[in-house]
């Protein structure tokens, strides 16, 4: 599918959604087994159990309701929006300004290049328990956790797209006496966008997996905290739940992101 | 002619390293004096080292040895007292056209108002005063290279370098920018140093043309005899055929 162009309903793709809600019913019925796979009426009937997520002390409902689900389930899912904006957004910001400064200086390119190609051959999660021993259960460490998984991503991807900038466009701004710091906003940072926000689509769905990996392992709460408490009750039904909610959010963070990408490249020949 | 000495080029050796770390000699002892307001056309043979050469005077390559002045001073960076015209697509696709040929100003430190005028002025030399809120990527290959003409005029700079800038252009287009740069030129009088392989184009826009050999230097300075204004009379008149065979024995 391709996102560029928006979800359009039509025909072949409901008969697909459809097959699949009937697939789903069929097999629950012949599985006939609830905690490996409900039906979707079953399914719909858990929802106000979420209600009750965390306790009391953490700001869950005492009796299941569903709007005691909504609220739980908003407020999670706040938290885990905040995480992953904060940590993204951080870990972009820090890729980007790294990139740069290896353009500006030869001296930090030696330095942080050997740094970066290393920390980019171990896998995300690895880290986590490192982090979660240096931050414990604070906030700032699961942002700073994400943000590093992006930062490193990003880093790669910005050194490249500037390696990629036409040499010529950079002589043309030094022909009319740009000086370096001018150079750097008026060519480097717009020239870099395009080739940029490739990397930065693939990372946004790295960084939904990120955070959630830390929000199973590191804290109390989160749409991904959920998710794992549910799989501790075996409650599969909240965890399809949570499954539908977190696909429809990657999806609009993913739409969200492909509109502000396109008005950034709006200068961009089609490239379709 | 008594003329002012713009720029002078004296002894200059270029030698450079490959990746290979193969010694490689563009220039040997090269001299030569380009006066003001004077259009001199660099012609020669692939790989004689005429952009090279370009790129020395816009500050943008160093050299090994011997004197480059400009002004009587030597090069040693690239400034806004010249602008070049470059053969690929240079200008910068993620600005509006008035935005680009705003850019030298802008770089400059000129206010939004002083460089929004004189912008337009320049757009409308070159004929593209209704695309001004257009980016790069809705106008053709010529306009764009117009773009770039009235990007570098607008700068200002007393000395233009330029680096075959009509070489990917079809004929047309090719004779249409010929006669506006001829006719801006006429206007602005600034020194133009001006690498080209076609013959007709250097005859068409010149003063003199130094013809390049194989071995890196000057091996004739032609004086083009055609009054200014040139119009289609001057390029396809029997004078510039006849110039055309004698500069073409160089090449053979």
């Amino acid at each position: 599918m391709n996102i560029k162009k928006g979800f359009k309903l039509n025909p072949i793709r409901i008969m697909g959604i459809l097959s699949l809600l009937i697939i789903w019913q069929i097999a629950s019925k012949i599985i006939d087994d609830s905690t490996i796979l409900p039906s979707i009426v079953a399914v719909m009937k858990t929802i106000p159990d979420l209600a009750t997520f965390g306790g009391k002390e953490l700001g869950g409902f005492e009796e299941p309701s569903y709007y005691g689900a909504f609220i739980v389930l908003s407020r999670n899912s706040l938290i885990t929006f905040a995480r992953l904006l904060g940590g993204t957004l951080f870990g972009i910001f820090a890729g980007i300004s790294a990139a740069l400064l290896i353009w500006w200086d030869e001296v930090i390119r030696r330095f942080i290049e050997p740094l970066v190609l290393t920390l980019r051959n171990l896998p995300p999660l690895a880290l986590l328990p490192l982090f979660m021993i240096w931050f414990g259960g604070w906030e700032m460490g699961n942002i700073l956790f994400i943000a590093f998984s992006v930062g490193v991503m990003i880093v790669i991807n910005s050194v490249t797209a500037i390696r990629n900038l036409p040499p010529v466009q950079i002589r043309f701004a030094k022909v009319f006496g740009a000086s370096r710091g001018q150079i750097l906003r008026t060519v480097i940072i717009p020239g870099i966008i395009p080739e940029l926000a490739g990397g930065v689509r693939v990372v946004l769905g790295m960084a939904w997996a990120i955070t959630l990996g830390a929000e199973f392992l590191a804290v109390q709460s989160g749409i991904g905290r959920i998710l794992i408490f549910s799989m501790n009750y075996l409650a599969t039904g909240r965890m399809i739940i949570i499954l539908l909610i977190f696909m429809i959010y990657a999806y609009l963070t993913f739409l969200l992101f492909s509109k502000f990408v396109n008005y950034l490249t709006r200068w961009m020949p089609n490239r379709e | 002619m008594e003329s002012k000495i713009k720029i002078k080029v004296e002894g200059l050796c270029k030698v450079f390293f490959s990746e290979q770390n193969e010694k490689n000699t563009v220039f040997v002892n090269l001299n030569f004096k380009v006066y003001e307001e004077e259009f001199v056309s660099f012609i020669g043979p692939s790989g004689c080292g005429k952009t090279t050469l370009l790129n020395i005077i816009a500050g943008l390559e160093p050299y090994t040895e011997g004197k480059v002045l400009i002004n009587g001073h030597p090069i040693t960076k690239p400034g806004a007292d010249r602008g070049m015209v470059f053969q690929e697509d240079a200008i910068f696709p993620w600005r509006k056209v008035i935005d680009n040929v705003e850019y030298g100003l802008e770089m400059r430190k000129i206010d939004k108002q002083e460089r929004s005028l004189i912008a337009k002025k320049y757009l409308e030399l070159v004929g593209l005063e209704e695309f001004a809120n257009y980016y790069p990527k809705e106008l053709s290959g010529g306009m764009r290279k117009r773009v770039a003409i009235a990007m570098v005029f607008a700068n200002n700079p007393d000395t233009l370098l330029m680096d075959e800038p009509f070489g990917s252009l079809d004929y047309v287009t090719k004779v249409d920018l010929q006669e506006e740069l001829s006719k801006i030129w006429q206007k602005e009088r600034k020194t133009t140093l001006f690498v080209t392989h076609d013959l007709e184009e250097a005859l068409f826009l010149s003063d003199r043309i130094f013809v390049f050999d194989k071995n890196n230097t000057i091996a004739e300075i032609i004086e083009v005899p055609f009054s200014r204004p040139r119009g289609e009379e001057v390029r396809n008149g029997q004078e510039l055929l006849e110039q055309k065979k004698l500069l073409w024995r160089h090449f053979q």
